[in-house]
């Protein structure tokens, strides 16, 4: 060691280990000290990042000093992978001054300039809100009270528990308006179980990637995406972008967006064509493949092409790589496929696809799981037995959606949200009780902030002011973040891991336990185990025979639920699938169904059909994607609340292909106008071959750039999910 | 003793960012300052794009210290060039001389007005005046406690390989034999070197080249 040649604070930090480097001198560089040389006082923690919606969330270790958190990074045993930008965000987060700590309460009436909140107790603030629930109850009954968790999503199980034993039957959440679950719909349609696939295994031959770039959405899966790839696994990638995981792909089909069905069709088309399908599993196990032969019949690769703006001849490539790399999966998003008007059966179409394919329950493809836990689905769908949801489906015909997505309102379990407007205005709600929530994830949020202004009373929960959200809530209660909460435990496959959180800053409290304590206040107290959070868990883990403390017990390497035996294949054909115990899929007619039962009775499209866009025009030539991903941005979370993000890129950014920027004048860096005929913004341009000619994409959540006032509210009939990939815009220079 | 330096495997980045806030989230660099960029390289000819790492390249033979006037910038014994910033007067020469433009001069020590509990307690290290000249220190404190540069152990796609010149192991040496200094023709002889393409490593010279601080 040579103390001149270093930094004179690090030579005096590295002297504060005294003795080891002394006596090491020039073999220390040769030593495994991992561990070692932590300061003494410094303890470890463990916790769950929240900064993404991967329910099962991924792994922090953390080192500690006095309650202040001195660095992070990924839990050595916590499976899945490494944590990203977003998750060392969520450190920077945790200490940002703007943080809210106290409860707040709003004295100046809706549509003041100034809400005047001002900081109040726990008890106030509960009483608040109790107060409300139980007027409301008694002035409008139980369902004008809406209860809504957006993001994070880890405590929607205990908001759905409140809304329950409340007695509304009106509980949404983000996943019901735009998210996850019109693809979890078009998944139970079709296979009876949700799956969104994911990466290949040891088996996998062929993957299909569609509409998602797991670089972005899932960085720890890239990796593995790249192991797989060298060991040759076959990549079809669907995107109209040139993304990381496209630049993988042997084949990559640059669709235009919102044509997803078209696309499958022709894919289908060829493959019933050669004969390639899989003619036992289609003939035993799906429901309408006559009809479906037929449908694809009409789609010729050269009139995909047209539809699509892909080359026939790569259609004819892609369909026979997939029909003849067996086994082959899906990795799919909730959302690339399912953000326009014809969400659910655009994500049907792929879902079909790989069926025809007999890619369904074999080793290598897409599979139910043989042995789920008992009641412990993702985060994002909840416990239903925690959830009393038996007790809100029991109130689902007074439930607000039916009328406006009535096969929704059959399938799931979940309130669509995208009516709001109306509902309130109407008198239909009168109370919101909201979790993270943020008026930008609806399309032309102004007519949201309005309806809000017009409610009798708002509640949200969040970690910061939002300004597009809370002028118009009138209680505001400080969440506790991802290393101040106790709840939920992770579920990673069949390990469960616990955390170590420390005690929040200011009054922040767990959002579990602030739906608990609410709960204590207007039903029976025991319902909410005296607002004890431990207790709340350990019902959810008794379903598997286990406890928080036995999680805590194993703390480091996580607690593994037994398996009950080896994993199974082709469950169906041994009645594994449906609760009967019956042979088939949890579907209506026991089959995969290309032909939905459930969609032909509500009289809308039963096949996965195409339904062509909205057109552009002269005047609206290009196609806007709201939401295309940053990597180190989930939604609006972390932007403003990490300035070591914000800073990767402070301002809104629209992406556009150099041709579209140069055919209009524009250089990179340069402030734009991105208009729709229903709204306009200013983001600024970069110029870029990510992006293919006639489409351009920007994130959602930016506030003084909200693309979501240029997405019509026009929306799916099956699904109501609003056409964020699909309305047509123009760019100019400002 | 060791001579560290870290393999960039262009083909396995996909600009994620992780290595960058990774970075920021271990050495507490100040706003504006970033001692790792990531930048996105396009080839419009052949429709690629590349994520790249731009950071100081430990050369064996730093311009940055030659043309230091105040002796500040040193190369320790296993490789790792550092800046003593009690030393540096910000007077920019190292900048103007570093091939790559690397190091970096501030404004403000932190991102909100008082310091954070975090910044608050952190060790002398991670302490920083951001008017002073600063860069990446392959993490030497982490070096010494045997562990990996904390980007390199960070890497979601474990495109950053830590390595020994000189006792590389077989995995290394393979790696070390197809990987290329960027802009070797300024003579410094980069520590940090990049598995990539002969396309990829013109496009990426050219935009190093062209604006090499990234500003």
């Amino acid at each position: 060691m040579e103390p001149n040649t270093i930094s004179r604070r690090a030579f005096l930090r590295m002297s504060s280990m005294g003795a080891l480097a002394a006596g090491l001198g020039g073999n220390l560089f040769s030593l495994r000290l991992a561990g070692a040389a932590q300061p003494s006082g410094e303890e470890v923690g463990y916790t769950f990042c929240d900064a993404c919606n991967h329910t099962p969330m991924c792994g922090i270790k953390f080192f500690h000093q006095d309650q202040v958190i001195t660095g992070i990074e990924s839990w050595p045993d916590f499976p899945g992978g490494r944590i990203c930008a977003k998750a060392f965000g969520s450190l920077q987060r945790h200490y940002h001054p703007n943080r809210l700590k106290y409860p707040l309460k709003r004295t100046t009436p809706k549509g003041s300039s100034d809400p005047g909140f001002v900081r109040i107790s726990w008890d106030e603030a509960y009483d608040l809100a109790a107060g409300h629930l139980r007027r409301i109850k008694k002035e409008h009954g139980p369902d004008a009270a809406f209860f809504y968790v957006g993001d994070p999503k880890e405590f929607r199980s205990a908001v759905e528990r409140l809304a329950s034993a409340y007695g509304t039957a009106n509980y949404g959440n983000e996943s019901s308006t735009a998210c996850r679950y019109a693809a979890l719909m078009a998944e139970l349609l079709t296979y009876g179980f949700g799956t969104t696939g994911g990466l290949p295994d040891q088996q996998t031959k062929c993957l299909l990637v569609w509409g998602v770039n797991p670089p972005y959405s899932t960085p720890f899966a890239t990796d593995k995406l790249l192991d797989a790839k060298r060991r040759g696994v076959k990549y079809i990638v669907v995107d109209p972008r040139k993304t990381p995981v496209a630049s993988l792909a042997d084949i990559h089909l640059r669709v235009r967006p919102a044509t997803t069905a078209a696309l499958a069709a022709g894919l289908m088309h060829v493959i019933f064509r050669d004969g390639l399908e899989d003619k036992e599993f289609c003939a035993q196990w799906i429901h309408g493949i006559e009809e479906l032969k037929a449908y694809a019949r009409e789609f010729p690769p050269e009139r995909v092409a047209r539809i699509c703006e892909v080359p026939a001849a790569q259609i004819e490539e892609a369909a026979r790589l997939f029909a003849t790399t067996k086994p082959g999966r899906f990795f799919l998003s909730a959302q690339g496929t399912t953000h326009d008007g014809n969400a659910v059966n655009n994500h049907r179409s792929i879902l079909v696809l790989n069926a025809i394919c007999g890619n369904l329950e074999k080793q290598g493809a897409v599979n139910a799981e043989t042995y789920p836990l008992k009641d412990m689905p993702i985060w994002a769908i909840g416990p239903a037995g925690h959830g009393l949801r038996k007790d809100l489906l029991a109130r689902k015909d007074r439930r607000l959606d039916k009328e406006f997505v009535p096969a929704w309102h059959e399938v799931m379990a979940t309130c669509q949200t995208n009516r709001m407007v109306e509902w309130i205005k109407e008198g239909k709600v009168k109370g919101f009780f909201a979790w993270g929530i943020n008026l930008m994830i609806w399309p032309q949020t102004h007519e949201y902030q309005a309806a809000f202004d017009q409610l009798e009373f708002a509640m949200a929960v969040d970690y910061f002011y939002r300004p597009q959200t809370h002028p118009h809530v009138d209680l505001l209660l400080p969440a506790a973040d991802n290393f101040e909460r106790l709840a939920p435990f992770a579920i990673k496959g069949r390990k469960l891991f616990a955390r170590t959180p420390l005690k929040p800053l200011g009054e922040c409290r767990e959002d579990w336990r602030i739906a608990l304590d609410l709960g204590c206040r207007i039903a029976d107290p025991a319902t909410f185990f005296h607002g004890d959070v431990v207790a709340s868990l350990d019902s959810i883990l008794a379903n598997e025979n286990t406890s928080w403390k036995e999680l805590l017990a194993n703390l480091e390497k996580g607690y593994a639920v037994p398996r009950p035996g080896p994993e199974l294949f082709d469950k169906q054909a041994a009645g594994k699938l449906r609760k009967d115990g019956q042979p088939g899929f949890a579907t209506a007619s026991g089959k995969v169904e290309a032909l939905s039962l459930v969609l032909a009775k509500h009289n809308l499209p039963a096949l996965p059909e195409f339904r062509e866009p909205m057109a552009t025009s002269p005047e609206y030539p290009l196609v806007l994607v709201s939401g295309t991903r940053r990597p180190f941005i989930t939604h609006s979370k972390m932007r403003h609340d990490a300035p070591w993000l914000l800073e990767l890129e402070p301002s809104a950014v629209m992406d556009i292909h150099p041709a579209d920027a140069e055919a209009r004048g524009i250089k990179d860096g340069d402030q734009v106008v991105l208009a729709t005929r229903w709204g306009r913004i200013t983001p600024r341009a970069r110029l870029t071959i990510l992006m293919r000619q006639g489409l351009v994409g920007i994130m959602h959540g930016w506030a003084d750039n909200n693309v979501n006032e240029l997405i019509p509210r026009q929306f799916d009939p099956l699904s109501g999910y609003p056409p964020y990939k699909e309305t047509p815009c123009q760019v100019s220079k400002v | 003793m060791k001579q560290y330096g870290i393999l960039v495997d262009v083909e396995r980045c996909s600009g994620c960012m992780t290595c960058v806030v990774a970075c920021k989230a271990e050495n507490l660099t100040g706003p504006g300052v970033s001692w790792l960029k990531i930048l996105q390289v396009e080839d419009r000819q052949r429709d690629r794009i590349y994520y790249v790492r731009h950071a100081c390249m430990h050369c064996e033979q730093p311009p940055c210290l030659a043309d230091c006037p105040q002796e500040a910038i040193s190369r320790s014994a296993e490789g790792v060039v550092t800046v003593n910033e009690q030393k540096c007067i910000a007077c920019g020469a190292c900048r103007e001389a570093c091939p790559y433009g690397v190091p970096n001069f501030g404004e403000k020590s932190g991102y909100f007005a008082e310091p954070t509990p975090l910044e608050r307690q952190a060790a002398d290290y991670r302490k920083h005046d951001p008017t002073r000249s600063s860069k990446c220190t392959l993490c030497l404190p982490r070096l010494q406690q045997g562990k990996e540069p904390f980007c390199v152990a960070s890497c979601p796609a474990k495109a950053l390989y830590l390595v020994d010149y000189a006792n590389p192991d077989e995995r290394a040496r393979r790696l070390m034999a197809q990987a290329k200094a960027v802009l070797a023709a300024a003579g410094s002889k980069p520590r940090v070197r990049y598995l990539a393409d002969e396309g990829a490593l013109a496009l990426i010279e050219e935009r190093f080249r062209r604006n090499p601080t990234m500003a």
